[in-house]
């Protein structure tokens, strides 16, 4: 587990559901990070899965600050914006057909947004950094805090009703949402179960790693028809 | 004695690279004053042209974050100001949405006595953070800096304006 030290370098995202967020430093690496004390295992989980199913999102793993553990979401590209910044930075770009593109490139997210339950879905949380060349984006999602909400049935998936950029119509891709559906249904327990079971339990009891792996089993095969019956798939 | 105003100001910083942090330029001031129902805001500060090392990998709108800065968060502004009461700052509101490689530090109060304009105050409070002047003077009041000195001065655009005043 590496260790963060508050830094003035850089300033996060104004953190949403009261993870009072605040940026972090490697001591070791110099990297830069946004520490979450806050409903951290949710961030910590949705990473991992979101690496196991390839959709994505910034690496976000435990670390240590100030001698208490918390989720530290490292930084995802040297420049980076969030949707509406962007937007309001250059409408033009924002609006054009490569970004559009790379929108749709992403929008399996939508998907995984479904499958754990992720409930704060806003433009914000949308990132947006520069591709390899001039007029590629790479989009990820971040800020899984409210992520995994499910009783012990697991409940059911439903449409996710944001982030509204990533819903448009423009932005979705049905055979990218297929490819990404079919990635999460095809996940084995004994892929996820590791992934849960890597946060200790002192801070997250058993009792809660069982709902949260249930509910991923239960609701994986239930995406696809919610996705056909709002016709976002072919 | 004159009567006490209360101005919140903040600084804005520049990251130019969120991977392998440097340390922050400053690129300038924002600075808030609300007067009866009406706010008043200024920006001060500097944009840097394109040949500065650290944007030359940069493009479309992670440079014009950069290069325009302060129209952009002057849009930004804009779009805050519909959504402000008369008694509270928009500065703050705006500090949140300012993060990541460009970004506005934590806002601040300054209570200040005198009637001197709010631009007086952010200029003075810009140059004082610099060191040097946020707008330049006319030819012939100040000696001539030293060439290593003006080059870094030409790869910079100063701006000093008051960007919006809202009714609310």
């Amino acid at each position: 587990m590496q260790t963060w030290i508050r830094t003035t370098k850089w300033k996060p995202a104004s953190p949403g559901g009261g993870s009072q967020g605040f940026s972090v430093e490697c001591s070791e690496t110099g990297t830069l990070g946004h520490a979450k004390p806050n409903q951290f295992h949710q961030e910590v989980i949705a990473s991992l899965l979101a690496d196991l199913v390839q959709v994505p999102v910034p690496e976000t793993r435990l670390g240590k600050c100030e001698d208490k553990v918390l989720a530290v979401s490292k930084l995802w590209g040297g420049s980076s914006l969030d949707f509406p910044l962007l937007r309001t930075t250059s409408p033009t770009d924002a609006s054009s057909k490569e970004m559009s593109e790379s929108l749709r490139k992403a929008c399996g997210l939508l998907a995984f947004h479904s499958w754990i339950n992720t409930g704060d879905l806003k433009d914000e949380h949308v990132m947006v950094a520069p591709g390899d060349q001039p007029g590629i984006y790479l989009v990820a999602s971040i800020d899984f805090a409210s992520a995994f909400t499910w009783d012990a049935t697991g409940g059911v998936p439903v449409l996710p009703p944001g982030p509204p950029i990533l819903i448009a119509d423009a932005s979705r891709d049905a055979s990218v949402l297929d490819s990404a559906i079919s990635r999460i249904a095809g996940v084995a327990e004994a892929n996820l179960a590791p992934l849960i079971q890597s946060v200790p339990e002192v801070l997250l009891p058993d009792s809660e790693k069982k709902r949260i792996l249930n509910g991923l089993l239960v609701r994986k095969t239930l995406i696809r028809q919610v996705f056909q019956t709002a016709g976002w798939l072919r | 004695m004159a009567k006490v105003r209360k101005i919140r100001r903040a600084f804005v910083e520049y990251q130019p690279n969120l991977r392998k942090p440097v340390t922050p330029v400053r690129l300038g001031i924002l600075a808030e004053e609300i007067t009866g129902a009406e706010h008043v805001f200024v920006i001060v500060g500097r944009e840097p042209k394109g040949d500065l090392p650290e944007l030359q990998e940069l493009w479309g709108p992670f440079r014009t974050v950069v290069t325009e800065w302060a129209g952009v968060m002057n849009r930004s502004l804009r779009e805050h100001v519909t959504n402000i009461s008369s008694d509270t700052f928009a500065l703050d509101a705006l500090s949140e949405r300012w993060h990541s490689n460009v970004y506005i530090v934590t806002p601040e109060t300054k209570e200040v006595g005198s009637s001197n304009s709010l631009m007086a105050y952010a200029t003075r409070w810009w140059q004082h953070s610099l060191g040097e002047p946020a707008v330049r003077r006319s030819r012939g009041t100040r000696a001539r800096p030293a060439k290593k000195s003006r080059d870094r001065q030409n790869l910079w655009i100063s701006i000093a304006s008051s960007v919006a005043e809202a009714r609310v």
